[in-house]
């Protein structure tokens, strides 16, 4: 995925240095930058312009909250209503998937919704960092959503939870077909998770950054056009870094129910 | 908010036929370098990744509600 937009961007550069126009680099805002460079016992602890990015959208999620609740009153003002609204929002997503006993898991589905969300969000502030186009950033939060449910399996069920890569009322026949075939698709979840938003987001940004460059490239009869779409396409991308946050968080509920209550 | 527009739904079942080839291959690939017998696994854990990818598809897709 990677490799194919770093041989499309090689190949639109060298395009613009045939017609010896100013260069297009869509993904130069995808370089990760050491601000602070840190450096502990050989590992790498820097602080990048992706973790203060990151740092920022948590501040943000943070103060937005504190801000709407500040003074909670039984009748919600603006501000407290739309943080209910969102509160609402992910317990109705708990409730309907997980059941009556996902709510212990709140706590961390809420998290991890608002985190994403709000590195989405902030990523569109021009000059900014999606730490979300990170394919490590999303690797991680998937990789944590897999482990522990994975662990959480293990921990209700025991070695029964094996039962799960052996699909019931099959033949013995077809078991050694079959049971490779679950462990893979088990095995692909925490990929798909974390490489869906962040091809989304990379793939969202690279689309703007290069609609930017035709826009602050071409003459005025024609900056119009490329300059509606960046319009049309930052709304596609907050819609976009919702529906993402949205998915992940919903296929997190699934993950955690089928390691609750095998079927 | 409408959570199942076209273009994510496209992208999600994409990504899930994807990544269930690439774990397929992937682990292949670590049978093949570990018993020294390099066109098999790879081969057959391919196909698994395939089927699984198959699966794993018709599983997402099974799990949106009808269109309205």
């Amino acid at each position: 995925m990677f490799a194919l937009t770093a041989t499309a961007a090689a190949t639109t550069a060298v395009h613009a240095a045939a017609s010896s126009a100013p260069k297009m680099d869509p993904l130069h805002h995808f370089q990760v930058i050491k601000i602070i460079p840190i450096s502990l016992f050989g590992i790498d602890l820097s602080i990048s312009n992706s973790v203060l990015w990151m740092w920022i959208a948590m501040a943000l999620a943070f103060f937005c909250f504190r801000f709407a609740l500040r003074q909670p009153s039984i009748v919600p003002g603006r501000a407290q209503s739309l943080a209910e609204a969102g509160f609402q929002f992910i317990d109705d997503i708990v409730n309907e998937t997980i059941g009556h006993d996902g709510k212990q898991f709140f706590p961390y589905i809420f998290t991890l919704f608002f985190t994403i969300l709000f590195c989405n969000l902030t990523g569109l502030i021009p000059g900014s960092f999606t730490a979300t186009s990170q394919i490590i950033v999303t690797g991680t939060f998937a990789m944590g959503v897999f482990i522990f449910s994975t662990l959480l399996g293990f921990y209700r069920h025991g070695a029964h939870f094996l039962h799960f890569f052996v699909p019931s009322g099959l033949p013995i026949a077809l078991l050694p077909l079959m049971v490779p075939i679950e462990i893979i698709s088990y095995l692909a979840r925490p990929v798909s998770l974390s490489v869906r938003l962040f091809a989304n987001m990379t793939a969202g940004h690279t689309l703007l950054a290069v609609l930017f460059f035709f826009t602050a490239t071409l003459p005025w009869f024609g900056a119009w056009l490329p300059f509606g779409f960046t319009v049309i396409f930052t709304g596609v991308e907050i819609f976009i870094g919702l529906i993402q946050a949205y998915i992940f968080t919903i296929l997190t509920c699934v993950y955690i129910n089928d390691a609750l209550h095998m079927h | 908010m409408q959570p199942h527009s076209g273009m994510s739904l496209a992208l999600r079942l994409g990504v899930e036929l994807v990544t269930a080839v690439l774990i397929g291959v992937a682990i292949g690939y670590m049978l093949d370098r570990f018993f020294a017998s390099t066109p098999w696994m790879i081969a057959l854990f391919s196909l698994f990744g395939v089927i699984a990818g198959f699966r794993n598809m018709y599983r997402a897709a099974s799990s949106i509600p009808p269109m309205p």
